[in-house]
């Protein structure tokens, strides 16, 4: 009753409205343009949350993830290109459907199917975030140093990619997270004598170059030969009979995408499918799927939108991301000192209780919000890509220079972008990465200091049972990770032509 | 052939890390870790990592070379590395000319320069866009959000 009454005197009290339908318009925004995926529109608007507050932040950050996770649809079922990589299950039948001349009644199919999504993953959000939060009151520095490890390793052992690979992004990650002074005694590192090193590399920066400007510079050359969008489409939402019938394939979609959003690594595109094979065998006209189903939009578009919910409960609870996502929302809390955690609803609960308001709103308000800016989307969709290159280059730069009013911050960023870009056509993931730079200071410091309470002695990371159970799992999701590589290089060798 | 590139830059990135972490100077307030305890760790633990990326490289591209002498010379991400430098380089162009011309025309020229880099011929109309663009990002983010952009001749 006490969270209820706070989320109505936050409603009232702050720009908390407005705030999530900003977030919400720049994600559908973001998601329906091809090539900008649901992290990349997250890291696009994040330079611009430093001045905010941090409530105001955290919720137009969710509302944009939200808003994304939908946009993605449109250009999917539109133009047959999804606009995010978890949209890419929705072309099969979405662009079936446009096909047969119902391009309407499958983007209100996806609207609709992804606000059930949203709900079912706030309500899972709030109902299991706060008593997992619970079980890190327990933590000593030693357990940090282990879910630091274990967030590393589930990554390094979930993530695409060969292991080797991610083990080079993730220590590469941890060297970045090296720059400047030390967690413990001050003193200053790898910063070759230029002052703006001496506080560190923000994980922001980094981020935003590999996801955003490496993006650019994969797309830089390419003639961008989208099909273009002829006749003018009107949104129809599904009536009651639709509903019904898209109401199973919703609730495996928001059964699947909680599971996945729980697990880091799993994140939208692979709940996206996995929801649509399984809506497919629990159908009663598996048939028709791949041919226009509409249960086939519903249960991938339910998914990726229960993820973006479901995704934050890792996040908000141990301050593991599971996605790429999730990273950016975390680097979202860093820039405002908000540590995940219990402490962070203990000390912070106006921005737990803001954020869980803020999403409703995003939620309810996509509706309304989808249908009035679809014009706007389809507009800009049908735009030339040099011309969308140049602005979402400028926003990048505009955005990473309000930091710290510097251009230094800019060329990092674009030597990031850079690294980013050689990282991609070499096979490397970002994730690891990206964790590496955020969980770093967090393993080192917590390392040290259990060293500094021990004397320096190690069996101090024995005595706790949490850290044991933590390493354990840490070292069970590398031997799943070695054998993974093992058993995939295998699969290659055995398909390849020689063999 | 590119496994054994990356190998090879990261085998020279962790060299050079070890190296700095030499250069770390000691303070009274150290622990037993240090300041470079951690970064030794990484710096070897990346050139171990990169030594098996390396091996593995070499290992597919001799086994690959065997079966199809033609196959994975690498040309075309070679071939594409100069228009990633090049965009890069058009980056580096507003950092030097942002603030000498100001946000305004500093933006329009980053606009009108990507779109024709793109391939876009220079028209007029890429100038007008391009003018738009400059005009626009300046009243959102300057005079509604109040960020703080270069400031130059102009705005």
């Amino acid at each position: 009753m006490d969270d209820l009454s706070r989320a109505l005197t936050l409603l009232v009290t702050t720009p908390l409205i407005p705030i999530s339908l900003l977030g919400l318009v720049w994600g559908i925004i973001g998601g329906a343009l091809p090539g900008i995926s649901a992290s990349i529109t997250l890291a696009l608007i994040l330079p611009f949350t430093y001045t905010m507050d941090p409530t105001n932040a955290i919720v137009l950050l969710a509302a944009t993830y939200i808003g994304a996770e939908y946009g993605g649809s449109i250009p999917a079922i539109l133009i047959k290109t999804p606009g995010t990589n978890s949209a890419a299950a929705t072309v099969i039948d979405g662009y079936e459907m446009n096909k047969q001349g119902k391009a309407g009644e499958a983007l209100g199919i996806s609207l609709w199917s992804g606000v059930i999504g949203s709900l079912f993953g706030l309500l899972m959000l709030v109902l299991l975030t706060e008593p997992l939060a619970e079980v890190a009151l327990l933590f000593k520095p030693t357990s940090y140093f282990a879910v630091g490890i274990l967030g590393l390793s589930i990554i390094a052992s979930l993530a695409s990619g060969s292991l080797l690979k991610v083990l080079a992004a993730a220590i590469v990650g941890l060297m970045v997270a090296t720059i400047g002074s030390d967690p413990i005694a001050g003193v200053s590192r790898f910063a070759f004598g230029v002052p703006e090193l001496l506080s560190g590399v923000k994980p922001i920066m980094i981020m935003v170059g590999l996801f955003a400007v490496s993006e650019l510079l994969q797309q830089s050359g390419d003639p961008g030969v989208l099909e273009k969008l002829k006749q003018t489409v009107r949104l129809v939402l599904p009536d009651f009979a639709m509903m019904r019938r898209l109401f199973k394939p919703q609730m495996i979609g928001s059964a699947v995408g909680t599971v996945e959003g729980l697990l880091p690594g799993g994140g939208g595109s692979i709940a996206a499918f996995l929801s649509y094979s399984e809506s497919r065998r629990w159908s009663k006209k598996p048939e028709e799927f791949g041919k226009g189903s509409p249960e086939g939009i519903a249960a991938p578009e339910a998914a990726n939108n229960t993820v973006a919910s479901t995704s934050l409960i890792p996040l908000l609870s141990f301050g593991i991301p599971g996605s790429n996502s999730a990273a950016v929302l975390l680097g979202g809390l860093l820039i405002h000192g908000l540590m995940p955690g219990p402490r962070l609803f203990e000390q912070n609960a106006d921005v737990v209780i803001g954020l869980y308001t803020g999403s409703l709103v995003a939620t309810l308000s996509q509706i309304l919000v989808g249908v009035l800016i679809l014009p706007l989307c389809i507009w800009l969709v049908n735009r030339p890509r040099p011309y969308l290159a140049g602005f979402v280059f400028l926003l990048v730069i505009s955005g990473i220079y309000t930091i710290n009013s510097t251009m230094f911050d800019v060329g990092v960023v674009l030597f990031a972008g850079f690294v980013g870009y050689l990282m991609r056509i070499c096979g490397f993931p970002f994730l690891p990465a990206v964790l590496g730079v955020v969980l770093g200071p967090l393993v080192e410091s917590n390392y040290r200091r259990s060293l500094m309470l021990s004397g320096g002695e190690h069996d101090i990371f024995l005595e706790d049972p949490i850290a044991v159970g933590l390493l354990i799992a840490s070292a069970l999701f590398i031997v799943f990770g070695v054998w993974r590589d093992w058993r995939d290089s295998r699969k290659a060798a055995a398909a390849s032509p020689t063999s | 052939m590119r496994d054994v590139a990356a190998g090879g830059v990261l085998l020279l990135v962790a060299a050079l890390y070890h190296f700095e972490t030499l250069r770390i100077s000691q303070s009274s307030l150290s622990d037993e870790v240090g300041p470079e305890g951690l970064p030794r760790l990484l710096a070897i633990g990346l050139a171990v990592v990169a030594g098996l990326i390396l091996v593995r490289g070499i290992a597919a591209a001799v086994r690959l070379r065997r079966t199809e002498p033609a196959a994975d010379s690498g040309g075309d991400y070679v071939a594409s590395l100069p228009r990633a430098l090049g965009f890069v380089a058009i980056g580096v162009g507003y950092i030097l000319v942002a603030p000498v011309v100001g946000y305004v025309i500093g933006a329009a020229l980053l606009v009108a320069v990507v779109a024709v880099y793109e391939g876009v011929a220079p028209t007029w109309r890429v100038a007008a866009v391009a003018a738009g663009a400059g005009c626009l990002f300046w009243a959102i983010f300057v005079k509604l959000l109040g960020t703080e952009q270069p400031a130059g001749w102009f705005f």
